[in-house]
């Protein structure tokens, strides 16, 4: 669907002479980086029941990490951010986070 | 704020934006404004959800815009210049499905495949397999998007051919239909 509207709108900017300005955005490891105190907020805005959002966070929120510095392992502290690669959820969070883009543009079209 | 394009004679339909998964396409028509809020909502989203936003491999382009005008945006946004065209899931936009080069990609993403695939090593099935599932879809995704010239399709059948029946000459190409 996307690629039909891109294709039209390009089409037609050439066909009418209209100028158009497009701007591809490239996430850098998007998967990697989404907040996931930000992904809660995004659930709570859309109205997710406390206990769905409560599983969610289980499943990605709980994991903990140890680095080991010359061989010895830190104290372990919480993931903070990054979707889990591989997990079936994670797309489907991820759309959650892309979403917030989407408010983002429709605000400062609107406003 | 911010000013989408609008499609069509009244410019009543406005595309502001197109998202799929992590590939983002915001659209626009040309002003300063546009491109100053651009930027201030792309690092406003990358303060609030943490995704980082590459601008080094991210892709300004514009379609009847002066070079010089483009210049500036593109300082403005610390972005590259992106070129018409540009891929866009993995689909090109603003190119000419009715010309070869168009094609060319397609074309040479199933040679790339096939090569990798010596049909010495596979058996008839498996050649059969192959060319049923894997390598007929890559084409059917261009070609739910864009109608092909005749010269294109039957270029990709003759690639499938060779590599289902051997590679031609030498006479090992022939098949015996009736014994």
């Amino acid at each position: 669907m996307g690629i039909l509207i891109a294709n039209e709108v390009v089409d037609e900017a050439r066909r009418t002479n209209k100028e158009l300005l497009m701007f591809k955005v490239d996430f850098e490891k998007a998967y990697d980086s989404v907040d996931l105190n930000y992904l809660d907020a995004v659930m709570v805005k859309m109205n997710f029941p406390t206990l769905w959002r409560k599983w969610i966070n289980e499943c990605v929120g709980t994991a903990k990490a140890s680095i080991l510095v010359n061989g010895s392992p830190t104290e372990e502290f919480p993931i903070e951010r990054g979707l889990r690669q591989g997990d079936p959820l994670s797309p489907f969070l991820f759309l959650l986070a892309a979403e917030g883009f989407n408010i983002l543009m429709n605000a400062v079209v609107g406003g | 704020m911010y000013h989408g394009y609008g499609v069509g004679n009244g410019s009543d339909v406005r595309v502001t934006h197109l998202q799929f998964a992590d590939d983002t396409l915001i659209i626009g028509e040309k002003s300063w404004l546009n491109v100053r809020t651009m930027r201030a909502v792309l690092l406003l989203f990358e303060e609030i959800s943490g995704l980082k936003v590459n601008f080094h491999k991210s892709m300004l382009t514009g379609v009847n815009i002066s070079d010089s005008w483009l210049a500036v945006a593109l300082a403005l946004m610390n972005c590259r210049r992106g070129n018409l065209p540009f891929v866009y899931l993995g689909v090109p936009i603003g190119g000419d499905p009715r010309k070869l080069s168009f094609w060319k990609p397609v074309v040479d993403r199933i040679v790339g495949r096939l090569s990798s695939w010596n049909n010495k090593f596979l058996s008839f099935g498996g050649r059969l397999i192959l060319l049923k599932v894997v390598l007929s879809s890559l084409p059917v995704y261009f070609l739910s998007f864009f109608k092909a010239p005749a010269g294109i399709i039957s270029s990709i059948e003759s690639i499938f051919k060779s590599f289902f029946f051997g590679e031609g000459g030498e006479g090992n190409g022939k098949i015996a239909w009736i014994k």
